[in-house]
């Protein structure tokens, strides 16, 4: 009776949906109050709807209720209860009740936090958002209903994909939807402003911690995917330039590009227009991502069906929407007229520079994307686009956006001169040009280009430490003073640093994993011991353990090191139900990762294959993307994100003050 | 009762949104709201000035743009007015009361299966309530089966012993599972995925289900003279209404059956019921198969299947090691209890006797 009354929950919530989506709308065009206020609670209620009907279903999943089609398909009663419920968006129908429950989540947010935003533009953001909700509701009640029912009902589950058993992916997904179906949000934000005729400051204001919040979730979202690709598909490698991948960097590069041309906009009054089409064009590239991912198109662990109904109608959902707000945008957009001036050289110049390679690298890994599907659509043969074409045609675009993370924060708005500028690093840029010959004289004498990426990292941190430097008046006032400023940094600032810094430290750990990653796959007895970029692995044996619903081959290897031995246990596990999976060991260090991996037995005396890895600096690519991700939420706390409403009771009175720190 | 919570929802939900509709608002002009940001963006810049990060000409100059900005805000734009009073709002207040539950309850109408009940597993699984003795100790006998199994998952007979276990003590759901894990140590041998297609079906309710089906088809292909995936593949297709397959296999079964054999007149019978209800002429099929000279394959392995007393055998083994572990570790009272309740079972009094004896000695102590 709990599913049936999810199953009703959700179809209430589609209701309530298609009111948010109009009556508001309307209304607002009439400056008609009644129904306008229909927009703020019926966010509120769709959202707790869903929620009722998301709750349904992950009760279902953790009592095994087979009765439900996509419990018995993704479920099993064996799996342990962290998977159970992480089952619940493993698969097709669940993972698109939780997109629209964050989608819902993020319309009530609007609903609860937006009461400082004009009226007429609240409820017409909420519209659009109920407009999605409505779309995406439909498709899954109507293709996708997680809520079918099985009779008869099966003895047990078919469990889920045992490379999805993992806690790593148990949060990716929450993660990444939370970015995804965040810029729904701006989507909404554009969409509402074309239909007001106005993009203003307030406007560019009010869509930054929105798109800030999104691209921290996403960031999130990314990273929890590569590292489980890093971990888990056992080859140590983790980007493979893979579809599924990509779907997820297009959004994430058309994010980074908004989140900065919101700051001009919001400063300065300029590139509005601009601004409103790339929050478009985010959020069309995160439905461009479900449609690749849940048409079926790709195949992959993310392809749970591959059912034409349904990519059609997330086509349909994809070509209304982004399709729609282009045609508003083209006759809306002109209206949107830019205010501030400025120079080619000046700090909106310097974001312009960074909107212009973000986005022409998001349109080369759309064009490595979708080319191979467009010539397999017209009978021109399977080509494969791979990590080749992306490394040469996206790396060269990075290099100069990297160089120019480094002086941009240091121009000044409206007009500002590139020499001087670049002069005042010239510490930096010295200390990074050691740094780069460094690795090539001390690492590899073999790889320019990983020296070059060595100087990029460093010439990254040292320019932003550098203008964190410049903002303390480090050295130009006593230490104390500069200690008092820089406790006084606002934390949007501090948000800045972080992420610009953790950036430099997962270039770095790209670079190095790239270039010198250490492989040596040999078969091993016990007792064997092998060399690997300057370690040395003993191999102990392996024997057989139980798991909770798998059985597993162990392997044991020691890694002398300076103080003990660090030990490496991993596994090849058979789950009981369907498949195997290898679960790779790995030990951290400063320096790099110790990457065991246990392949097949071979021969009688208790051999095995074995893949033994060191991969430099990889632990600083974790470590840098969570400084970023730690970036993004320190200037999301910023107060400048909390404008104060407009007090109701004394017309025409001053903002409220916002609160102290 | 599901359908006094969906109306109480409905209710709810409808009932937000009214109440919110009927409410009086007080319009705030939008202007308002713009000068807000631009406040707040002049208190920022005086703040940024305060700490330093902005030199006073440039923040002069931020002021200057700031203001310029207020100074276009459009004063005149009206704020929100209600058309229609109060007769619009009620108007609306009644529509939206309408389309909620009309839209739920529609849509619920033709998408959802209101008296279908939750089946959780555990639910599923209960044992039959019984107060036989016997079911008892044969419960902590399985329980104990179980443990052993948790350590040594690797053993098919132990997995078989545990399903006839359930079997008999009428726990078909988790005796399937525990068919399906034999099945998966020995996936070659037709008599398990036998076992654990007739369990699957009576655990589904005597329906034959697509996996079950699957099932029964897999053994056919181990052991195409077996009799009983005939006989539930001719099920599965009566059940679909598949009448002509289903007097088919039928057939078969009987043809493949010695004529003394207890189930042919129960076949028989369904045979001409199948062929009635599909207006089959009997006589019109020939069974594809024909019975082979000497035991089936399924005959050897009803002759080899474990009696009562070999089973009673390995549980016997059991109670050894139990017996042997206990000499090692006497002041154990929890396994001497078992051990004791073991003999029992089995018939063994004396030794339960002397079980018990320990028992006591233990527990005077």
């Amino acid at each position: 009776m709990t599913a049936e009354l999810g199953h009703f929950a959700l179809i209430l919530a589609f209701a309530v949906a298609a009111l948010q989506g109009t009556l508001p709308l309307i209304g607002a065009q009439r400056r008609d109050s009644v129904w306008m206020s229909v927009a703020a609670p019926a966010a509120i209620l769709q959202f707790l709807l869903i929620a009722v009907s998301f709750w349904a279903l992950t009760r279902a999943f953790v009592l095994s209720d087979f009765s439900l089609m996509i419990v018995a398909m993704n479920s099993h009663t064996a799996k342990p209860l962290l998977y159970k419920i992480s089952g619940v968006w493993g698969n097709h129908e669940g993972s698109m009740l939780l997109w629209v429950l964050v989608l819902a989540l993020f319309g009530a947010a609007i609903a609860v936090f937006g009461g400082n935003l004009r009226p007429t533009l609240r409820v017409r953001v909420l519209a659009v958002q109920g407009l999605l909700g409505l779309g995406f509701l439909a498709f899954i009640l109507f293709t996708s209903n997680p809520f079918e029912r099985l009779f008869p009902i099966p003895v047990d589950g078919r469990d889920l994909n045992p490379l999805l058993q993992d806690p790593g992916l148990a949060f990716h997904p929450p993660l990444l939807y939370l970015g995804y179906v965040g810029l729904s949000t701006t989507f909404s934000f554009a969409v509402a402003a074309l239909i007001e005729g106005q993009a203003d400051p307030a406007w560019a204001r009010w869509v930054r911690p929105w798109t800030l919040a999104s691209w921290t979730f996403l960031t999130g979202g990314i990273v929890l995917g590569s590292w489980w690709a890093y971990y888990e598909l056992g080859w140590g490698g983790w980007w493979f330039w893979d579809p599924v991948e990509n779907a997820s960097f297009m959004p994430w590069l058309a994010a980074t590009a908004l989140l900065h041309s919101a700051i001009v906009s919001e400063k300065r009054d300029a590139l509005k227009g601009w601004t409103v089409f790339l929050a478009i064009v985010a959020f069309a590239f995160s439905l461009l991502g479900t449609f690749l991912v849940r048409s079926g198109v790709l195949t992959s662990v993310h392809a749970f069906a591959s059912d034409p109904s349904r990519g059609v109608f997330i086509l349909m959902l994809l070509i209304v929407s982004v399709g729609g707000a282009f045609a508003l945008y083209a006759w809306r957009g002109p209206a949107l007229k830019g205010g501030g001036l400025f120079r080619p050289i000046s700090r909106e110049g310097g974001l312009v520079l960074n909107n212009f390679l973000l986005t022409a690298a998001a349109a080369a890994v759309l064009l490595g994307t979708v080319y191979p599907l467009i010539l397999d659509v017209l009978n021109g043969g399977k080509i494969s686009v791979g990590a080749p074409y992306f490394n040469s045609v996206f790396i060269p675009m990075m290099v100069p956006l990297v160089l120019a993370m480094g002086i941009g924060p240091l121009l000044n708005w409206k007009r500002s001169e590139l020499g001087p500028t670049a002069y005042r690093l010239k510490i930096s840029a010295g200390l990074a040009v050691l740094a780069g010959i460094g690795a090539w004289l001390f690492i590899d004498r073999a790889s320019a280009l990983a020296a070059f990426g060595v100087f990029l990292a460093a010439w990254l941190m040292f320019a932003t430490l550098h203008e964190l430097a410049v903002r303390i008046h480090l050295f130009r006032v006593p230490l104390g003073e500069s200690w008092r400023r820089l406790r006084r940094q606002p934390r949007a600032r501090w948000g800045m640093t972080l992420a610009h810094g953790g950036l430099a430290i997962v270039i770095a750990g790209m670079t190095a994993s790239s270039a010198w990653t250490a492989e040596s796959i040999q078969v091993m007895k016990p007792g064997d011991r092998v060399e690997v970029g300057g370690r040395v692995f003993t191999f102990d044996g392996a024997r057989e353990v139980r798991g909770p619903n798998y059985a597993a081959t162990r392997g044991t290897f020691r890694v002398d090191s300076g103080g003990g031995d660090i030990v490496l246990t991993p596994e090849k596990r058979f789950y009981d139900v369907q498949g195997q999976t290898t679960e790779a060991a790995i030990h951290p260090t400063f320096l790099g990762d110790l990457y065991a991996v246990l392949g097949d037995p071979r021969g009688e005396d208790g051999g095995f294959v074995t893949r033994l890895y060191f991969n430099p600096l990889v632990p600083w690519m974790w470590a840098g993307s969570f400084i970023m991700v730690l970036g993004g939420f320190v200037s999301l706390s910023d107060r400048r994100h909390r404008v104060g409403a407009p007090g109701r009771q004394k017309a025409g009175a001053r903002a409220t003050p916002a609160p102290a720190e | 009762m599901i359908w006094l919570l969906s109306a109480l929802i409905t209710a709810a939900a409808a009932a937000s949104l009214v109440v919110i509709i009927l409410r009086r608002h007080q319009p705030v002009p939008p202007a308002e709201f713009d000068r807000a940001v631009y406040e707040d963006q002049l208190a920022e810049t005086d703040r940024d000035e305060e700490r330093g990060l902005l030199g006073p000409e440039e923040a002069a100059a931020a002021r200057q743009e700031i203001r310029r900005r207020m100074a276009q805000i459009d004063g005149t734009a009206s704020a929100n007015t209600a058309p229609g009073g109060s007769g619009f709002r009620t108007a609306t207040a009644i529509g939206v009361g309408l389309l909620v539950p009309i839209a739920g309850f529609g849509i619920y109408g033709s998408l959802g299966t209101p008296d279908f009940p939750d089946q959780p597993f555990a639910e599923r699984a209960k044992p039959p309530p019984s107060d036989d003795p016997k079911v008892a100790e044969m419960t902590e006998i399985v329980a104990e089966l179980e443990r052993r199994l948790e350590a040594a998952p690797a053993r098919v007979d132990g997995w078989l012993l545990l399903g006839r276990s359930l079997v008999t003590l009428q726990r078909h759901l988790e005796a399937a599972r525990a068919y399906a894990r034999a099945r998966a140590l020995a996936p070659d041998r037709a008599e398990i995925a036998i076992a654990l297609g007739e369990t699957t079906v009576i655990a589904q309710g005597g329906v034959v289900s697509d996996d079950a089906m699957k099932i029964f088809a897999d053994a056919m292909d181990l052991d195409p003279n077996a009799v009983r995936p005939h006989y539930f593949l001719g099920l599965a297709a009566a059940q679909r209404r598949d009448f002509e397959s289903a007097v088919r296999r039928w057939t078969d079964v009987v043809a493949l059956s010695p004529p003394d054999a207890p189930w042919v007149d129960e076949v028989r019978k369904r045979m001409n019921a199948a062929a009635e209800a599909g207006n089959i002429d009997l006589a019109s099929i020939s069974p594809s198969r024909t019975r082979p000279a000497g035991p089936t394959a399924e005959d050897v392995r009803a002759a080899s299947e474990l009696s009562v007393e070999e089973r009673a055998e390995m549980i016997i083994g059991m109670v050894e090691r139990l017996a042997s572990r206990l000499e090692d570790d006497p002041d154990d009272l929890e396994g001497w209890k078992r051990l004791a309740r073991a003999y029992r079972v089995l018939g063994e009094e004396e030794k339960a006797a002397a079980a018990e004896e320990r028992i006591r000695q233990l527990e005077t102590r």
